[in-house]
């Protein structure tokens, strides 16, 4: 019987998710308030239990003309405040990913340096419109984020409203079925955004929840039709 | 009262309050009246299942209080003191299905506050993490590893099992099947004591019917019993699984992943990290080999009854010279009877054959000091918003090596530069107000004083250079006035 020793201060794997806000011109007014009055919400569901804090790791980066990172990755039970984020210029999806591409890795290896075992990350990718750099650039820039030869390449979920087109946000997930997200007709504007975020917490807590077991699953938002991806852990 | 409710209640003669709480298995409302005979539903929770559920089933387990008042009073009063037992099951218009259950509300001791927010439940998962983490990340302090106080709780939860899995005579045996950081709370104070929830999923097993096995429920992923199969029925031993599983999380306080590896076949060696006054008690093999049997999946008969538990924790409290604090937590269960005098007379475990498949050794070290930091938001948008994309990765290994614990260099204060004056006062006050009082209540917190000494040592330094500054300042302004 092979043998493995336990220490008691040894940590369970965290589960990294980064919120990838779009806050181009189109998010301003009712939008950009509404992600502002729930960012606190995700902190309080997510951060003060101490069970979903534990494995769970979260950071927040904004993109328009480019991408900042508004909140590095961290132990949300850990964060005395959420930042409020603020509109800004256009829409650059090349920016978002090359940002997400090198933050990925660093955070990575800091995490590793500091003794800390990562599930493979997930990427909430949140835009309202279409992408105003040139196709091909942001293609180009998606490509490195998902590449399957960088092992830490992340699973993403793609929520789009407003003028969101699907066939972009389907390209976003790597045409994977269940990944994708897009408001249905004649669905209440000042609704979307409130719902989404409640969908967002419901998506981490219970991905939390599995990453428990040692197998755990990216539980994308209760819509009718889908079901949880598996997700393995990194090397 | 609840104790004279009948065993069904009508949806319709309740008059349900707010929602309290959702989760997996249902939802929680506040019961604001019960319209049955001598009853005002004050302290009662409704608690509606997800997918209703035969009667007939549920009967036992609402009987079992009643049966255990005839056979013991004093076993009933332990069940009422630690557990949300459910006193009725609610019923709509078909009597043999039940829509949900009354459940004690858990009382106010088994509630806690966060530095902000309001009431929370006290759960396991504060004792089983690290308590510098829980400190810093929520204001709350809890005892230090090792620390009696926790030994008492977990005693507590043996003696609550003690009861539901009684032999002998008594009504039945009661299997909870789900006792996880989340189901079991805790409190200090007055008393070292349990509560635990979600007892409308457990089954009783009426005396000599069966085997003691329950119908399948949902489970908490790292506090189940591996050595069921996947989507088994817990048993009476799983719940002697998590008993184990309790002592070494909740007096090692830490929450380290097991089961996974149990599962894979393999032998797991757990070294516990205790503090180094444990060197002081006498040796113990007799605890360590009960946490090996406990966890045991190749043996699974053999796990320790919760009466072992409970004898062994005495034993151990006596050690540390808590005797009496033992016997406090058994005085407010109700039921002041020692469980070596309940099992007919002193035992010493008697060491079986070592199991093959679990090793515990006790790790006995000396605490680093903490290093746990908040980290504050505010300041990153700022500090990283210049030109361009931003993220240094001096900035981003920092930011994530602050909150995780090593700590980075300090975010929290580049948050305050973009601080109205105003606001930058109150974060002062607070921070100020903070400080001292989580130094005093360290201080007053057996095995963590030396933390709180430290802190408060640092907290009246600042005090001084401030009160200095201050003066110098008041004196600048002052003297030109008097002619100085």
């Amino acid at each position: 019987m092979a043998s493995e020793y336990v220490g008691t201060e040894e940590r369970y794997a965290v589960f990294p998710f980064y919120l990838c806000l779009d806050v181009s011109q189109s998010m301003a007014g009712e939008p950009i308030a509404q992600v502002n009055a729930e960012l606190p919400g995700i902190r309080a569901a997510v951060g003060q239990d101490p069970a979903v804090a534990e494995v769970v790791r979260f950071g927040i980066v904004t993109f328009s003309d480019v991408a900042r990172t508004v909140l590095p990755l961290s132990d949300l039970a850990l964060v005395e405040a959420m930042p409020t984020v603020e509109v800004e210029g256009r829409t650059s999806y090349a920016a978002a990913f090359d940002h997400l591409r090198r933050l990925i890795e660093v955070d990575y290896q800091a995490g590793r340096t500091g003794g800390e075992r990562w599930y493979r990350p997930a990427v909430l990718f949140v835009s309202d419109g279409r992408p105003t750099d040139p196709e091909e650039r942001w293609r180009a820039s998606h490509r490195r984020l998902v590449d399957p030869s960088w092992r830490r390449h992340p699973n993403i979920l793609a929520f789009g409203f407003g003028d969101a087109v699907s066939e972009v946000l389907a390209a976003v997930v790597e045409n994977k079925p269940n990944r994708a997200f897009i408001t249905t007709e004649g669905a209440n504007p000042s609704r979307v955004v409130p719902e989404l975020m409640a969908g967002l917490v419901q998506s981490i807590v219970s991905s939390s929840a599995s990453a428990y077991t040692g197998s755990p699953q990216l539980v994308p938002p209760q819509l009718p039709n889908m079901a949880p991806i598996q997700v393995d852990e990194l090397e | 009262m609840p104790g004279v409710l009948s065993s069904r209640v009508q949806l319709r003669a309740l008059v349900l309050g707010d929602l309290v709480a959702e989760g997996g298995e249902g939802r929680v409302f506040e019961v604001r009246k019960a319209e049955a005979p001598g009853a005002d539903g004050g302290g009662l929770v409704y608690k509606q299942f997800r997918r209703p559920r035969p009667a007939p089933e549920l009967t036992p387990t609402v009987s079992f209080l009643g049966a255990l008042d005839g056979a013991d009073p004093a076993l009933a009063a332990r069940v009422r003191a630690s557990s949300a037992w459910p006193v009725a099951w609610v019923v709509g218009q078909e009597p043999g299905l039940a829509l949900g259950a009354l459940v004690p509300r858990a009382p106010g001791c088994f509630w806690l506050r966060h530095r902000e927010g309001g009431p929370r439940l006290a759960t396991l998962s504060y004792l089983a993490s690290d308590p510098d983490r829980i400190t810093v990340a929520y204001g709350t302090v809890v005892p230090a590893p090792g620390a009696a106080a926790r030994v008492a709780v977990v005693y507590a939860l043996a003696r609550l099992l003690e009861v539901w899995q009684g032999d002998g005579g008594r009504p039945g045996l009661a299997v909870h099947g789900d006792l996880s950081a989340k189901n079991v709370l805790w409190s200090l104070d007055p008393v070292p004591a349990v509560y635990v929830l979600d007892c409308d999923g457990a089954t009783v097993v009426e005396a000599g019917a069966g085997p003691a096995s329950v119908p399948r429920r949902p489970t908490t992923p790292n506090w189940d019993d591996p050595a069921l199969a996947p989507g088994a029925a817990p048993t009476a031993s799983s719940d002697r699984y998590a008993l184990g599983l309790a002592f070494l999380r909740v007096v090692g306080a830490a929450h380290f992943p097991l089961q996974a590896r149990q599962r894979s076949g393999d032998k797991v060696s757990i070294d516990l990290e205790l503090p180094r006054s444990w060197r002081r008690l006498p040796d113990m093999p007799g605890l360590w080999e009960l946490c090996e049997r406990s966890l045991s999946v190749v043996d699974v008969p053999g796990r320790p009854s919760p009466a072992e538990w409970a004898a062994a924790l005495e034993e151990l409290l006596s050690s540390m010279g808590c005797a009496d604090l033992a016997g406090r937590v058994r005085q407010a269960q109700g039921d002041p009877r020692a469980s070596q005098a309940l099992e007919g007379g002193p035992q010493r475990p008697v060491v079986a054959a070592t199991v093959p498949d679990v090793a515990v050794r006790p790790v006995l070290k000396h605490r680093a000091a903490s290093t746990w930091r908040l980290v504050s938001a505010p300041g990153w948008a700022q500090a990283t918003g210049g030109a361009g994309t931003l993220v240094t990765s001096g900035a981003a290994a920092g930011a994530t090596s602050a909150a995780q614990g090593p700590a980075g260099p300090g975010f929290s204060g580049l948050g305050l530069a973009y601080l109205g004056p105003r606001q930058l006062l109150r974060r002062c006050g607070q921070a100020w107000g903070g400080t001292h009082r989580l130094a005093f209540r360290l201080l007053a917190s057996p095995g963590r004083r030396a933390d709180g000494f430290r802190r408060l040592v640092r907290a009246l330094l600042l005090d001084a250079v401030a009160a200095c500054v201050v003066l110098f300042l008041i004196g600048e302004m002052v003297s030109p006035l008097i002619g100085i």
